[in-house]
């Protein structure tokens, strides 16, 4: 029996690590698509507040002065500000940085890891002899607050090419695997336990989680990160967080941007 | 019992479990941990505070580095630095015990982890 039992958690192992991202990606929507039968695939953008319809008008009445605004104006006149050296963000980004969120992050075959809006901000501040940003500081939230705005409406379009396919494989791995005390995974609360309760709060669908960040988040009182919701997230359940920008967020957060794909972006937004 | 024996029947007691008992096999880390330390301490060799805490800090540092760290070890290893910059040896042993307990049983989540993770994958 209990070699049958490894033999089946192998064979499983083995399916598992051999799934493609598309095929992951068929599969993930399909869960969703199953699980949640009367909400279009898309609404999952706006995580809990797709599930429930009183907590949904509560939100939309906050987005009528949404708090997340004064981040997108500061953001704005940060990214046209010029360096030292005359150059600026713009120089940095396809389509002068306007509209690129949906491809972020990518892998960075030079690098050989994955690259994220975040990163690649600070990396063109440096490209420019220009320190780099905090990456909780105010400055990154707006930056990368007025970059997402400007891909309102855009579809999420993240490739992995086949150097890219060993971190897909660790984000999914971090994604799936339970940590801390409380033994939780990602996919524990937010695909298995999907549209349920945790106190009070109704669990939001993975699918749409990455399409809205940077977040303002009531509790934070400032624009944050999706990293710095993962950190959140993994203390919640009792393991130690890691830092912004570590290779293991960075990973799942190409894994969890890639099965977005096809979502409409619609960050920055706004959460308790 | 020697501090290093207590370690050999530690790891003997895990590899006996494999990965199919996790919580059992914590448990029995734990109660071999205890009845060690409880011998030890009958026979005077009572490990330092010192050193089960530089033990827990490079069990902690293991989890870490596999992104497995728990918050209640980090709080019982700074507890237990906090006691015996204190001075407070005894209190300290017993802080250090509780986060390589929890140290170890993080590091035992990582191992069972990186085996059962690919069955919550939707099909």
């Amino acid at each position: 029996m209990l070699n049958r039992l490894m033999i089946m958690s192998l064979l499983l192992a083995a399916a598992s690590l051999r799934a493609d991202p598309p095929s992951d990606l068929k599969a993930f929507r399909a869960f969703f698509e199953q699980r949640f039968a009367n909400i279009e695939i898309d609404d999952h953008r706006d995580g809990a507040y797709a599930l429930d319809a009183a907590k949904r008008e509560q939100w939309l009445s906050m987005e009528d002065f949404p708090p997340y605004e004064i981040a997108i104006e500061a953001g704005e006149a940060l990214f046209a500000e010029s360096f030292a050296d005359g150059s600026g963000y713009a120089d940095c980004f396809e389509n002068s940085g306007i509209g690129v969120k949906q491809t972020f992050p990518r892998f960075d075959q030079a690098a050989g890891a994955v690259l994220t809006l975040e990163l690649a901000i600070n990396q063109c501040r440096q490209a420019h002899s220009e320190a780099p940003l905090a990456y909780a500081s105010e400055a990154m939230g707006a930056l990368s607050a007025y970059m997402a705005y400007t891909s309102r409406g855009e579809t999420f379009a993240i490739t992995v090419p086949p150097e890219g396919l060993a971190a897909y494989n660790a984000g999914k791995a971090f994604f799936y695997a339970r940590r801390g005390q409380l033994n939780f995974s990602c996919a524990g609360c937010h695909v298995t336990s999907a549209g349920g309760m945790l106190r009070a709060e109704i669990l939001s669908a993975s699918v749409g989680h990455a399409t809205h960040w940077p977040t303002y988040r009531l509790k934070w009182e400032q624009v944050g990160s999706l990293h710095k919701r993962f950190a959140e997230c993994n203390e919640q359940v009792g393991a130690v967080g890691l830092a912004e920008q570590s290779p293991s967020y960075r990973n799942l957060e190409y894994f969890l941007s890639y099965m977005n794909n096809g979502m409409t972006l619609n960050g920055p937004a706004t959460r308790k | 019992m020697s501090w290093g024996r207590l370690r050999q029947l530690e790891g003997q007691a895990l590899r006996a479990l494999g990965g199919v008992g996790a919580w059992a096999g914590v448990l029995m880390v734990v109660g071999v941990l205890t009845l060690g330390l409880n011998a030890s301490n009958s026979q005077g060799k009572a490990p330092s505070a010192e050193a089960v805490l530089a033990h827990a800090m490079s069990v902690h540092d293991a989890a870490m580095a596999r992104d497995h760290a728990w918050v209640t070890t980090r709080r019982a290893l700074a507890r237990a630095q906090d006691l015996l910059d204190a001075g407070d040896e005894s209190a300290s042993l017993l802080a250090a015990q509780q986060a390589l307990q929890s140290a170890q049983a993080s590091l035992n989540q990582a191992d069972v982890e990186a085996e059962s993770w690919p069955a919550r994958v939707p099909k």
